[in-house]
């Protein structure tokens, strides 16, 4: 297993979870949600996705990596259903900690029997579903028109009819207050832009530099 | 006794057969070089010594003293990779990535005495094991570093 640079980038992670506590970043849909007290109810919450008002898109990977790749595949399922701009992603590790803390939301972390992708697929396209239909609600309420109406791509949300668009990241905060959907359509297959695709693995940039850490 | 390693010159208080990789790793906390074998046989602990590529897990720490050593940190310049380097993301090349390290300091020595090797310089040369057996792509990223004349 290895990590990355964890030195460097937890004092990031952690002076976000502050100020997104007191509601001043972005969406972080999980267990740290501004102004939510169900925090508990850990089946419910997805922990997967944080929109910054940066643009960046972080999205987190529960299980080792190891040279299978799977880093890179398994958050292109959640980027694929977000409809992120794959360019802006950033795979940041899920901690044991924050497995705890959030009564196993990323279940038991193991990367096993080639089973990542299969054990996971269905709820990382439903955590990146689930953060898209929040964000879409959020540009439908700000401009009065029908959700139905606003389609999304490479981490916009756009209404043909009026000719509006708006970034993600300029909706994070509101999309962090709308109550998250019980159940939420996934793509067609068929529909997929990013899964199947050779895409560059992640975490390469950090091996051919040093900078992962084994352990 | 004096280090100078990626451009900077460290001072430790060490002994002087302690291996080089155990003053890199544990003494100046670089930890991108790594201990493979420990018996200067899969050359995971590779790194440049005045351009040469020596096993750092067998090498005396006070042999380096006085010398330029490089480490896989060192090897861009800031935020601009190492040919080599953009070579092996081009071609995806690590597995696990555990040997790359060494791999490429390996490419970068053999590069600089051989601008254009042919697959037999590179078997000759390339003696760094790979558990993942990445082999055939660090060739191919080898050649393509060739091909581009750039110099490295």
């Amino acid at each position: 297993m290895s990590s990355t640079d964890q030195g460097v980038r937890q004092p990031d992670r952690r002076l976000f979870l502050k100020t997104s506590a007191t509601a001043a970043a972005g969406l972080s849909l999980g267990f740290y949600l501004p102004g939510r007290s169900d925090a508990n109810n850990a089946p419910r919450l997805n922990a997967w996705v944080e929109v910054r008002p940066d643009e960046t898109v972080v999205i987190r990977y529960a299980r080792a990596e190891m040279g299978q790749g799977s880093m890179t595949s398994a958050p292109m399922l959640v980027a694929e259903e977000l409809d992120a701009d794959w360019a802006r992603v950033r795979v940041e590790y899920a901690t044991a900690h924050e497995n705890l803390a959030s009564k196993r939301a990323y279940g038991d972390m193991a990367a096993v029997g080639s089973r990542t992708i299969r054990q996971s697929q269905d709820y990382l396209r439903k955590a990146g579903a689930t953060a898209r239909h929040l964000l879409v609600a959020a540009a439908a309420q700000q401009w009065g028109v029908s959700a139905a109406e606003c389609t999304t791509a490479k981490g916009r949300v756009m209404h043909a009819a009026s000719k509006r668009s708006i970034t993600y990241g300029k909706l994070a905060q509101a999309a962090a207050r709308i109550e998250p959907p019980k159940e939420v359509a996934l793509k067609d297959p068929k529909n997929w832009t990013l899964v199947g695709k050779p895409i560059a693995r992640v975490d390469i940039p950090d091996i051919v530099t040093g900078r992962v850490r084994y352990g | 006794m004096k280090l100078q390693v990626n451009g900077k010159v460290r001072e430790l208080d060490v002994e002087p057969d302690m291996p080089l990789l155990w003053a890199l790793r544990d003494e100046l906390d670089e930890k991108g070089t790594k201990f493979g074998c420990g018996i200067a046989q899969c050359g995971a602990c590779t790194v440049l010594l005045n351009g040469e590529p020596v096993r750092s897990c067998s090498y005396p720490v006070s042999a380096a003293s006085g010398q330029k050593v490089v480490t896989i940190e060192g090897l861009a310049n800031k935020d601009k990779l190492h040919p080599v380097q953009q070579a092996w993301i081009d071609h995806q090349v690590p597995q696990c990535g555990y040997c790359q390290g060494g791999q490429i300091l390996a490419a970068v020595a053999l590069l600089k005495r051989k601008p254009k090797p042919t697959d037999q310089d590179i078997d000759a040369a390339m003696t760094n094991i790979c558990r993942c057996g990445t082999y055939a792509r660090v060739r191919k990223a080898i050649h393509a570093v060739a091909a581009k004349g750039v110099r490295v």
